[in-house]
Parts: structure tokens; sequence; C-alpha cells
């Protein structure tokens, strides 16, 4: 399995991409019906994707199986702009500060225990990408389930405010902050043997 | 009280405390905030009717109530415990319909639970990044919680669950990363499945009682486990025992 980053892409720009605007159309409009989403040419893309986002991929043979979403804070984002009322506390925005949204794995890729291959590639990826690019910040909206996921990874997670009800499941706002330790023991608690986008670290020779 | 700020208060109050019994001290503080004051507990939920006592991370029942729990081997036929395998929403007990005529047992638990005080309960599932299934509980013995409290008590049961994990060196591991124990760990771990005590094998070993203990604490944490016991039954089914 490989890792595509896809910079400065507009939808249409790459193959791949498209791939995951349908692989998104198919996890969030057709399984989770948010139908809000719905797009007639099959393709989910809202108003905040853009050459500003980076794309995270997992793709296999050609096919893309896992996807998410990053959108620096200083541009127009889900939280600010939509999901505004899930916080209590100030919305972090800053340039150090990524949004991370649209996190979604092919459906026969999941896995019940230790969340899978492919969501534990995207998920330390996303974490590498950040992190060489001096990004320690991110902000996120989703089911309360997964805080007890980040938790265990070592984020320090600070929720924005109290789930909410929408759409008949529960969403909370959060910010979270990661160190390299924690890339380690994301690592750890996956089953990731060593870095993804990163090199590896020298070994001195003396 | 403003909701989001006692839940945000307390998180950080979470976040501070350095054992497993100042922990408890916080979450009891929480059941008496929202009305269910008689008591609290944080376990994990094991897949099938094992050892349950092992699976107890920390609780704070009446007197007496554990214990006969664990003696009668009530966790088979709770209905709490049945409805927290089907469901991942946080639910009250009363809404765990029992049918005092086919479910005589879930039915005799339950009222046996209000001989205690505990006549009403709360519940929050947690579903673990590893699978596994845990849940912090509250009792009382009058159910005053408003529907928009139960988003606060999940956030806080969330993170209790969670440091009471990493204030007792369980946090999750993958299997794959686990570092080898040790011939020396391995043999402590034997003699403890054959039942010998700590004092036993630091005699057989010819070493003191606390480097017995250094060698548990640190068997345990690799094989990812709370309990002696739990140690024992893990190791044999990763093979490093036969």
């Amino acid at each position: 399995m490989d890792v595509k980053v896809i910079e400065g892409a507009r939808p249409g720009d790459s193959a791949l991409l498209e791939q995951a605007f349908k692989l998104r159309h198919t996890v969030f409009v057709e399984e989770k019906k948010w139908n809000d989403l719905r797009k007639p040419d099959g393709r989910e893309i809202d108003q905040f994707d853009g050459p500003q986002c980076i794309y995270i991929l997992a793709v296999r043979k050609g096919t893309v199986l896992g996807h998410v979403r990053m959108t620096p804070t200083t541009h127009p984002h889900l939280l600010a702009d939509v999901h505004g009322c899930l916080c209590v506390r100030p919305e972090p925005r800053g340039p150090h500060i990524w949004e991370w949204t649209r996190y979604c794995v092919r459906p026969r890729m999941r896995g019940r225990r230790m969340a899978g291959e492919v969501a534990a590639v995207i998920q330390l990826a996303a974490m590498e990408w950040l992190f060489m690019h001096g990004v320690r910040d991110v902000v996120v909206e989703y089911h309360p389930r997964f805080l007890e996921r980040h938790l265990a990874f070592g984020f320090q997670v600070n929720p924005l405010g109290l789930p909410i009800e929408m759409e008949g499941e529960p969403v909370i706002a959060a910010h979270m902050r990661f160190d390299f330790n924690t890339i380690y023991q994301t690592r750890a608690v996956l089953g990731v043997k060593g870095p993804i986008l990163m090199r590896p670290p020298v070994t001195a020779v003396s | 009280m403003d909701r989001t700020a006692y839940t945000f208060d307390t998180i950080q109050r979470l976040r501070l405390v350095t054992n497993p019994k100042e922990l408890m001290t916080v979450l009891a503080g929480v059941g008496e905030q929202f009305g269910l004051a008689k008591a609290c507990a944080i376990a994990s939920i094991p897949r099938a009717n094992r050892n349950f006592a092992e699976y107890c991370y920390a609780e704070r029942w009446p007197v007496g109530w554990h214990e006969r729990y664990l003696e009668r081997r009530y966790f088979g036929d709770d209905p709490v415990i049945k409805r927290l395998r089907k469901t991942d929403k946080p639910f009250a007990w009363h809404e765990v319909p029992v049918n005092g005529e086919t479910e005589k047992k879930a039915a005799g638990i339950m009222n046996e639970a209000g001989e205690f005080h505990l006549r009403v309960g709360f519940n929050v599932p947690i579903q673990t990044v590893k699978g596994d299934l845990a849940t912090v509980v509250f009792a009382g013995d009058r159910f005053e919680l408003a529907q928009e409290d139960r988003p606060a008590l999940l956030l806080i049961s969330i993170y209790a669950h969670d440091r009471i994990r990493e204030l007792m060196g369980v946090r999750p591991i993958h299997p794959r990363q686990q570092r080898p124990l040790t011939p020396r760990e391995i043999e402590v771990l034997k003699w403890t499945a054959e039942g010998k005590t700590l004092q036993d094998i630091a005699d057989i070993l010819e070493v003191s009682l606390p480097t017995v203990q250094s060698h548990i604490a640190n068997l345990c944490r690799k094989l990812d486990v709370v309990t002696r016991a739990q140690a024992t039954a893990r190791a044999v089914r990763w093979g490093i025992l036969s």
C-alpha cells in the first residue's frame, strides 16, 4: 500500500483525487446518509476543497482505499464556517493549526480491532506530514468515540464544547495537540513499524 | 450549574490526579453533582464470562455489593452488561427492560442492587481502539439526570477511562509492538502461574521481594495487563507459557 500526498490540486486536476471524491460520496452520502452532501455526479466536493488543502490518500494498485483532507485554518474551513455551534471555547485558528475532515476508509478495508491497516496508515501519514511542516495542532469535529482513540494515541485532546446531536449522531469539536512522542505512541498502538513519509532516523557511525 | 464549564473543569482535574484513588474521588464528586451519589466504577467488560474481577479497574460500590456480585457470578446475567454489548450510546438502568417473568435472574440482580441503594444508574459504554469494551458507571437511589446532562457525563467518562488506563499502565499497544519478555520475567511468570506468592518466588530465585515485584510490574506492562492472573492468561494465549 502506498501513501499519496496531493498538494495544490483543484478538483479535476488529479485522477486519484477524483477517486477520493467518489470514495467520500460512497462513505458519507450513501453509507452515512449525510444527504446534504449528495451530488448528481457522485463526487463529494464542498466549498472547502481547493489547492490550499493537503489530501492524504492510501492507494493500492491504483485504487484509493482511504482519505483524509487537511485544511489550514487560515482558510475557510468546516469548524469556523459551518460548525461554529460546536464551540463554546474560541475556535483555535492560525497558520500552525490545521483541520482534519472527511476521514474515511473504503468499507471492506476497515478493521474492528486496531482500526485496520488503511486507517492506521492515513492517521500516521497525516500526523507525519503536519509534523514535518511544523504543525502540532489540529482541530476536528467527529463522533465522541474517536476521542478515546486519540487519547490512546497520546494526543492532548481539548474539547471545544459538549457533544451535540447532529443528524442523529453526537458530534464533538476538539482541539488536539501532538508531538514527536505522540507519533511513536500512535505507531505502537496501531502496529505500524516505522515512518511513512518521514525519513528513518540516521544512525551515527563513528 | 454551567454544564460545559463544569465538564471542562472536571477533565482538567482528571488530568491532574496521580493515582486511581484520587481519580475515583473526582469521579464520585461527579456522581454527586448529577444526583448519582451512591457508587461509581470503571471496568473493562470481558467478551465471555471470564473472571470479571480482573477486568475491574476501580470501583466505589456500597460495602458488600461488589463482593456479592463477584461471588454469585452476576456478571453473566446482569441486564446492564448485556445492554453494554449492544449499544455505544450511554443509557440509564431503567431504560433496560427486564421481564420479571422470563428473566428472573436479571430481575433479581436489579432488585438486590436496590437493597444496596443502587436503585438507578447510568452507564457510558466505551469502545476502545483495541476493539475492547469498557464502561464507566454511576449509581444512586433517585434518577434526576436531565437529558442535557448526558453529553457531559459521556465526555467526563471518556477522560476518566483514559486516565485510569494510563495510571494503571494499561495503555493499548499493538501485539506486534510488544517487547519480548526476558528469560527472568518468564521464570517469574511460570512460578506465578503455579500459584506461588511473590515472597515464595523471591525465595526460590534467591532475590529480594522488590526485585520480584519489579519483574512483575515490567512483564505486566509488556503483556498489557493489570493483574498477575491476567498476565498468566495472556501469556498462555500468546504462547509464551504452555
